[in-house]
C-alpha cells in the first residue's frame, strides 16, 4: 500500500514536470506534427496504391509475391489478410516504429541520471524507497506515451475519415485497434530500455548517447541472428501485426521489456546516489 | 536521558570507496529520545554514515537497524526518517510549499492534509512568507531551513541533520536551537556538527568517532566528565588562603597567574555548588573581585582528549561558565 502510494504521488509529479519541461514539450509537438503531416500524405499513398492494385492485378500479384518470399507469414491466408487493410496503417505503424525510439531517447534518457546529476535524488531518497521511485518514473513516461499515442491513433482514424474516400469507419478501427495492442509491448520494451541506460548514467548527454548505442547493439543482434531473441521479425510484427508474426512480437517486446526493467531495478537498487 | 531503547543502531559496519576505507567496523546505538551530537573530524565518516541511513550507499559490511529492524525494511514499512543531507539539493523549478506538500503526501498525508502540513514546517523554520517562492530565490541559509522543514515533515521518529548551521547566520542558529528544543522531546535526534558549542548546549548524548571508527558514546553528561577543578577569574590571586587551607584541606588551590587560579577538588568530598560558595565566600569576605568562574570542560576539550589530539591537562580551559 506504501509502495502503491509512493508511485502515485512521485508518478504523479514526474508526468506534471514531463508536460511543463520545454524539451520535452517541444518534442512532444514535433512528435505529434510529423505524425498530423504524415496522415495526409498516406491517406493520399493508400489512395494511389489502391486505384493501382485496382486498375492492375498484376500489381496485388506482386505485392502478395515478395511478402510470400519474404516468408513474412506461415500461411498465405495471413497474407492475403495484410492485403486487405489499407496500406495507410502499416505505413503509419512502419512511421510509429521508426520514430518512437528517438522520441523517447530525446524525452526519456535523463528520466533518473537528471536527478542522480543535479542531486535531487538523495532529496527524494529520504523520503521514500528506490523501488517506489524507479516504478514511478517508468509508469509515468509509460502514460504518457501511451496516451500520447492514443492521441495520435484518435487523430489517424479522424484524419483517415476525413481524407479517405475509399476507407470508413469499419474498415479502420480494426487495423487501427491492432496496432495499438502490438504498439503497447514494444513502447514498453523501449521505455525500459531507457530507464535502464538512464540508471546508470549520470549525465543526460551520456545516457542520451548510450541508449542509441544500445539500440545499435539490437540492431545488430537482428541483422546476424535471423532466429536470435530479437530479430527484424518482432519489429515487422508491430507493423504487420497478423497471427503468429503478431504474437512473437507480443512475447518479444514484452519479455526484453520485463528482463530490462528487472535488471535496472536491480543495479539501481545497488548504485551509490 | 529518557529511554536506554537503542533507536538507531549501527552492527560492525564498514564501508569503502575503493582503496579508501570511510567506516571500519563501526558499531554503536542511540537511545530513544535523545538528541545525540554526532561528532568527528573532517572525513572521520560522519556524512558517510548519514549517507548510509538514507540508503544513498550501502554497507560493504554490517547491519543498520532502526527500532530493532534493518532501516531498509523500516523504510519499506513506512517507518519515517527525516534527513537533511549535508549537500542537499531541491528542485528548483517548484515552489517551496509543493515540494514540501510531495514529501508530506510521501509521509502519509492525504492532499489536503499534506498542504496543511507543509505550511506548518514553513511557519517552523520562518519561511511562511516565501511559501510560493522557488529554492533558487533563496539565500543559502534559507536553503537550510528549507531543508531541515523537509526532514520534520511528519514529525518523523528519527531526524538526522548533517551539518545543519553551516552558513546559518547567528540569528538564524538562535532560531536553530529553538527549533530543536520544539521537536527534541517527541523525536530522536543526530545532529552532526562542527558547532561543538552548540551541539553542546542542544544535546544530551554524544558520539564521536574518528576515521571510520567509533571513539566515545554516552551521555553528555558522562562524557564531559564529572567536574574536578573550578577556574577562576579573579581582580587579583594574591589572598592569603591559609585560612581557607587550613578549613578544607582537601581543596587545593594553584595560581595560573596574577588573575587566574585553579581550585581542585575530589568530587566525592566536596559538590561543585559546595566549592564555588567556599570560593566565592572567601574571596567577597576578603574582597576581592570575581570576574567569572568556569567549571565545566568543554565538548572540544573532551573530543579532543577522546580523540588523542589534546590533553585537557595541559590544555587552557575555555569551557562554559557556570
Amino acid at each position: 500500500m506504501i509502495l502503491f502510494n509512493h508511485i502515485y504521488v512521485l508518478g504523479r509529479e514526474e508526468l506534471r514536470e514531463l508536460f511543463f519541461r520545454v524539451r520535452s514539450f517541444l518534442s512532444l509537438l514535433l512528435y505529434i506534427g510529423i505524425f498530423v503531416l504524415a496522415i495526409r500524405g498516406f491517406v493520399e499513398a493508400d489512395k494511389r496504391v489502391g486505384e493501382a492494385i485496382g486498375q492492375d492485378d498484376r500489381i496485388a500479384e506482386t505485392f502478395a509475391r515478395v511478402i510470400n518470399e519474404l516468408q513474412f507469414f506461415q500461411s498465405g491466408d495471413l497474407a492475403r489478410e495484410a492485403l486487405q487493410w489499407p496500406i495507410v496503417f502499416p505505413l503509419f505503424q512502419f512511421l510509429v516504429v521508426i520514430w518512437l525510439p528517438t522520441f523517447v531517447a530525446i524525452v526519456s534518457c535523463d528520466m533518473i541520471s537528471s536527478d542522480i546529476s543535479r542531486g535531487t535524488l538523495r532529496y527524494v531518497m529520504t523520503r521514500t524507497s528506490r523501488s517506489a521511485y524507479y516504478l514511478s518514473k517508468l509508469i509515468s513516461h509509460f502514460i504518457m506515451y501511451l496516451g500520447l499515442q492514443c492521441l495520435i491513433y484518435l487523430l489517424l482514424m479522424g484524419g483517415v475519415l476525413v481524407f479517405s474516400d475509399r476507407i470508413d469507419f469499419e474498415q479502420a478501427w480494426r487495423p487501427i485497434l491492432t496496432h495499438a495492442v502490438v504498439f503497447v509491448p514494444y513502447l514498453f520494451f523501449l521505455v525500459t530500455t531507457t530507464q535502464f541506460v538512464s540508471a546508470l548514467s549520470r549525465k543526460s548527454f551520456s545516457a542520451i548517447l548510450k541508449v542509441h548505442l544500445l539500440w545499435l547493439v539490437f540492431m545488430i543482434m537482428m541483422v546476424q541472428w535471423s532466429d536470435g531473441p530479437l530479430t527484424w521479425r518482432h519489429f515487422l510484427g508491430v507493423i504487420l501485426p497478423f497471427g503468429t508474426l503478431g504474437q512473437e512480437s507480443l512475447i518479444a517486446f514484452g519479455s526484453w521489456g520485463l528482463a530490462f526493467l528487472l535488471l535496472g531495478m536491480f543495479f539501481f537498487k545497488r548504485r551509490a546516489i | 536521558m529518557k529511554e536506554e531503547i537503542a533507536f538507531l543502531e549501527f552492527q560492525g559496519v564498514s564501508k569503502r570507496y575503493g582503496s579508501t576505507v570511510a567506516l571500519q567496523d563501526l558499531s554503536f546505538s542511540i537511545p530513544q529520545g535523545v538528541t545525540c551530537a554526532f561528532v568527528g573530524a573532517n572525513g572521520a565518516g560522519k556524512t558517510t554514515t548519514f549517507s548510509l541511513v538514507g540508503t544513498f550507499i550501502r554497507p560493504n559490511a554490517g547491519v543498520i537497524l532502526v527500532n530493532g529492524i534493518p532501516h531498509t525494511k523500516y523504510r519499506a514499512r513506512g517507518g519515517a526518517i527525516g534527513l537533511l543531507p549535508q549537500d542537499m539539493q531541491f528542485f528548483e523549478d517548484r515552489s517551496l510549499v509543493r515540494q514540501l506538500k510531495t514529501f508530506a503526501e510521501l509521509a502519509g498525508f492525504t492532499a489536503k492534509k499534506a498542504l496543511e502540513e507543509a505550511h506548518r514546517v514553513l511557519e517552523l523554520v520562518g519561511l511562511q512568507d516565501r511559501f510560493r517562492d522557488r529554492p533558487d530565490s533563496l539565500s543559502h541559509g534559507m536553503k537550510v531551513r528549507l531543508g531541515v522543514a523537509q526532514a520534520l515533515i511528519g514529525s518523523p521518529p528519527l531526524v538526522l541533520l548533517d551539518e545543519p548551521t553551516a552558513g546559518l547566520d547567528p540569528n538564524m542558529r538562535v532560531s536553530f536551537r529553538s527549533w530543536i528544543e520544539e521537536i527534541k522531546a517527541e523525536t530522536t535526534l543526530v545532529i552532526s556538527s562542527h558547532e561543538l558549542g552548540e551541539l553542546q548546549l542542544l544535546c544530551d548524548y554524544v558520539c564521536v568517532i574518528d576515521s571510520g571508527r567509533l571513539v566515545a558514546q554516552g551521555s553528555m553528561e558522562d562524557f564531559l566528565g564529572s567536574v574536578r577543578k573550578v577556574r577562576f577569574h579573579v581582580e587579583s590571586v594574591f589572598v592569603d588562603w591559609l585560612l581557607l587551607k587550613d578549613k578544607y584541606p582537601n581543596i587545593q588551590i594553584k595560581n595560573l597567574d596574577e588573575q587566574n587560579l585553579e581550585v581542585h577538588f575530589d568530587p566525592s568530598d566536596y559538590s561543585l555548588p559546595d566549592v564555588n560558595r567556599i570560593i566565592l565566600g572567601y574571596l567577597i569576605e576578603k574582597g576581592v573581585g570575581v570576574y567569572e568562574v568556569k567549571s565545566q570542560r568543554s565538548l572540544e576539550q573532551s573530543y579532543l582528549t577522546a580523540t588523542g589530539k589534546g590533553d585537557i591537562e595541559t590544555e587552557a580551559s575555555t569551557g562554559q561558565s557556570e
